[in-house]
């Protein structure tokens, strides 16, 4: 069987988390506090998803006062139908597990 | 007046401008991305952890921008292949000249470069080489600094000149090979190293032989004669 693309645990994750809430957009650091990946991994991966059009990024404004407009993501359709078909199970898996061990 | 940000804070601030600078500029608003989500991040030290990790994302779009592949490429690879021979083959024609003519001090310095280096079994080696065997020597240093001159121009004659040389190198060494004082004189490690050299230079060569056979007849040149 063919390995899939994007078939990294760290992706599985980040595919997962976004998963969760996919119509919201969210920012780098709330993804990478809930998937535990480190931003040096976090930001390839996103910028990865987003080369392949799994990914939709834009600049909105903050809601705090006086701090700058923020990058945020979510899935594209193309990106949600790869991680419900792949993603789903095993990120899923993972996040709980993730979930399990900060919450100890 | 601007409250003093903590060490950290700084420290993160300015490692961030770094790895700005670091990232392949079609990545630019994802550096710009992860530097102001650093300014969202409020405890310091996590701050830090933010901008190191945007530093190591950037060094690795950088690396990922510079495709490796295609600074190992074939070309590349090939010249480092022909300034090995070069090297060693201006090595050997070296020592052997200097202990022919009796220059001890360049013997023994060029000599030292080499592990287990005999001086007093390599003179009786370079007496009883021949002249001929010396002056083919020289002839195939030339030939793979002309082999490396033409390759870094990539002229396709670098291939025939490389080949010539060689060949020449080969039929030299199993000259060699016939000479006592030079199978003596070299330990059975360092013969076979070099036999394993020849052995590892036929395979490339016919790599590269079936890769251009493969690619089918070159293209002609364009015709410049034209009006």
């Amino acid at each position: 069987m063919p390995r899939p693309p994007n078939a990294s645990r760290q992706t599985y994750l980040l595919l997962a988390a976004l998963l969760e809430q996919p119509r919201t957009w969210r920012h780098g650091y709330e993804l990478a506090k809930e998937t535990g990946l480190k931003s040096g991994t976090l930001y390839p991966l996103l910028m990865r998803l987003s080369d392949q059009g799994l990914l939709d990024a834009r600049w909105q404004d903050s809601d705090l006062a006086g701090k700058p407009p923020r990058h945020m993501y979510r899935l594209t359709a193309g990106g949600l139908a790869l991680a419900r078909e792949q993603g789903a199970s095993e990120g899923e898996g993972l996040l709980a597990k993730r979930l399990k061990v900060s919450s100890r | 007046m601007t409250p003093k940000l903590a060490w950290r804070r700084r420290l993160a601030h300015r490692v961030l401008l770094h790895s700005a600078v670091v990232f392949p500029s079609e990545r630019s608003s994802w550096a710009e991305a992860m530097r102001i989500e650093a300014r969202h991040i409020d405890d310091d030290r996590e701050a830090l952890r933010w901008a190191l990790g945007s530093l190591y994302a950037g060094y690795a779009e950088r690396l990922r921008a510079m495709r490796a592949h295609k600074m190992l490429s074939a070309h590349s690879l090939a010249v480092l292949w022909i300034i090995m021979f070069m090297v060693s083959s201006a090595f050997n024609f070296g020592i052997a000249l200097a202990a022919r003519l009796r220059y001890q001090g360049v013997t023994s310095a060029l000599g030292s470069l080499i592990a287990g280096f005999r001086y007093n079994r390599f003179v009786p080696l370079a007496d009883a080489m021949p002249r001929g065997l010396l002056a083919l020597m020289g002839m195939i240093v030339v030939l793979f600094t002309v082999a490396l001159c033409l390759s870094l121009r990539r002229r396709p004659a670098a291939f025939a000149a490389f080949c010539c040389a060689v060949g020449l190198s080969l039929g030299a060494w199993l000259y060699e090979l016939g000479i006592p004082a030079y199978v003596q004189a070299m330990s059975p490690q360092h013969l076979w190293r070099i036999g394993i050299c020849f052995v590892l230079t036929a395979g490339v060569l016919r790599a590269a032989w079936l890769g251009v056979a493969d690619q089918g007849p070159p293209n002609r040149r364009p015709d410049r004669s034209g009006p």
